[in-house]
């Protein structure tokens, strides 16, 4: 009981979200980027299995990890990513028991519906509109080449779209596929700076 | 780069949660530990936002799409970005179009001397006594013809049909007739010659000049009214591409205006524009959207103002009811 106190109440110190980032890096350091890629995929996991609060139960996950690694020095397992798959699925389980539903305030419950219900245009507007002036200044912090990347690779639509990914692949001298992945990159990298940028407006 | 192609039906039933179990469980280890997989379920989730946000998505995979996918917040964001994507993708298409037409009102400022006046004014003169001898002339040969033509009951008022921009350059120049605009509040524009002549000399104009360029329909609202009986209505014809809809403005107080096309409730937003400016010398704003996002029910069309300070203002809602044919 007292074993089970402890580890609910610890929380992640310096050293032991140093020694996570070093286990997830495999012995190249990645500068954290291994970490901010696989939190990204435990919360769009979490959020695929409709989790309330996906972004708590990625931190979960990683917590537990790194408590683990704190407590056992190492983690045998194929890979981090295998390894943390796992871990989040013990969490999703726990979730779905209701230990976690329970905790999730009406308040926040309320402000999640609004949002899905589609009836609150007008704060989609002005998000959107803070949205706008951070993608032209996000754009510009892109390199050229990313920049038109993602002006032609995202312009169009239906078969307008196809012909200009066609033309621009060509263009690069790769195929659609690998153009596709290079530009979704860019657009992910996009999206986490337009966030941030409208966070902070 | 080793490419692994995934399934993208798959892909996009796994994100619209319609996968059987035993599948999705696959995907949902393979959505953390494979690089690929992430890659290529990145690429569909975009594009079937991207559908989404341009209206393109329909049937069941709309209503999936809408009952699965927007109930997460975060996939809403998604969205809401894929939105904000495409409006700045349409502003800087809108910046590339209108360099050269800045260019053309820099050229007609510096005609703005006294010099050059003169020299127009002149012009003016010999181009005006040239078309008033043309008009005595034609009026004299053909007032029986007008007369019959205006006699007629043109079946096809109030409608228009699609035609290219460079066919309805050719139809306001060759028909100075104005459209008669019902009291309806919409202004089958700027195509007269589709209001008042008979269909047959239409259909062979547009036979004898096969359209190349998109089949555009267009039309003029006029600011609505409060307590407006009539819902305008527009008749458009299935094989338009693109709509262009003339706003006309109560007042042009903001330098710049934002609209967004929504359905009948206000709940979906189906297009949006970029930001846009007035037209010169005029109380309008002219937007331009395709045509498939359109079938026959009621929307809405939202103008904001949008102050020195970026803040946005809804300053008109103009309804009006489409009706394909």
């Amino acid at each position: 009981m007292q074993k089970r106190d402890l580890k609910k109440n610890w929380s992640i110190t310096s050293t032991a979200f140093q020694g996570l980032l070093e286990w997830l890096d495999e012995g190249n350091d990645s500068g954290g980027q291994k970490y901010l890629e696989i939190r990204r995929r435990l919360v769009g996991y979490f959020d695929r299995r409709n989790c309330l609060t996906p972004d708590e139960m990625a931190d979960e996950t990683l917590n537990r990890i790194a408590r683990r690694l704190e407590e056992q020095g190492k983690i045998e397992s194929e890979t981090p990513a295998k390894y943390c798959y796992i871990t989040a699925r013990f969490i999703l389980l726990e979730y779905f028991r209701g230990k976690d539903r329970a905790e999730v305030s009406l308040e926040s419950v309320q402000t999640k519906a609004d949002l899905t219900s589609g009836s609150n245009n007008i704060e989609e507007n002005a998000i959107r509109e803070k949205m706008l002036d951070c993608l032209e200044h996000c754009t510009n912090q892109l390199e050229e080449v990313s920049r038109n990347i993602i002006t032609k690779y995202y312009y169009g639509t239906a078969s307008l779209k196809i012909k200009n990914r066609n033309a621009l692949a060509q263009q690069m001298g790769i195929s659609t596929n690998a153009l596709s992945i290079r530009a979704c990159r860019i657009r992910c990298k996009l999206e986490i700076c337009v966030g941030k940028c409208v966070g902070s407006n | 780069m080793i490419e692994r192609n995934y399934d993208r039906q798959k892909l996009n039933d796994y994100l619209l949660g319609s996968l059987p179990e035993a599948e999705s469980e696959d995907f949902d280890e393979l959505s953390v530990t494979d690089d690929d997989f992430v890659d290529s379920l990145n690429a569909a989730e975009n594009d079937l936002v991207d559908a989404y946000a341009n209206g393109e998505l329909t049937g069941s995979t709309l209503a999936r799409f809408e009952g699965h996918y927007l109930a997460s917040p975060l996939r809403r964001e998604k969205m809401i970005f894929a939105r904000s994507l495409h409006t700045f993708g349409g502003e800087k298409e809108v910046n590339l179009v209108a360099a050269p037409q800045a260019a053309e009102e820099r050229s007609a400022v510096s005609w703005f001397n006294p010099m050059n006046l003169g020299f127009a004014f002149v012009a003016m003169l010999i181009v005006f006594g040239a078309a008033l001898w043309f008009v005595n002339k034609r009026s004299d040969s053909s007032a029986n013809e007008v007369i019959a033509k205006q006699a007629s009951p043109n079946p096809y008022s109030g409608a228009a049909v699609p035609h290219s921009d460079k066919l309805n350059d050719d139809q306001n120049t060759t028909n100075g007739n104005k459209p008669v605009f019902g009291s309806n509040g919409v202004q089958p524009s700027p195509t007269p010659a589709v209001d008042t002549t008979p269909k047959l000399k239409l259909d062979n104009s547009t036979t004898e000049r096969p359209v190349t360029g998109p089949a555009v329909f267009s039309f003029i609202l006029n600011p609505p009214l409060r307590g407006a009986g009539r819902l305008p209505t527009v008749a458009i014809p299935k094989s338009t591409t693109e709509v262009s809809a003339q706003l006309r403005l109560e007042s042009n107080d903001s330098e710049l205006y934002s609209v967004s096309l929504t359905d009948e409730s206000g709940a979906v937003t189906l297009w949006s524009s970029g930001r846009l400016k007035s037209r010169v010398g005029s109380k309008s704003i002219t937007i331009r959207f395709p045509a498939k996002l359109l079938q026959s029910q009621i929307y809405n069309l939202t103008v904001s103002g949008i102050d020195a300070t970026g803040k946005a203002e809804v300053i008109g809602v103009y309804p009006f009811r489409v009706f394909q044919r």
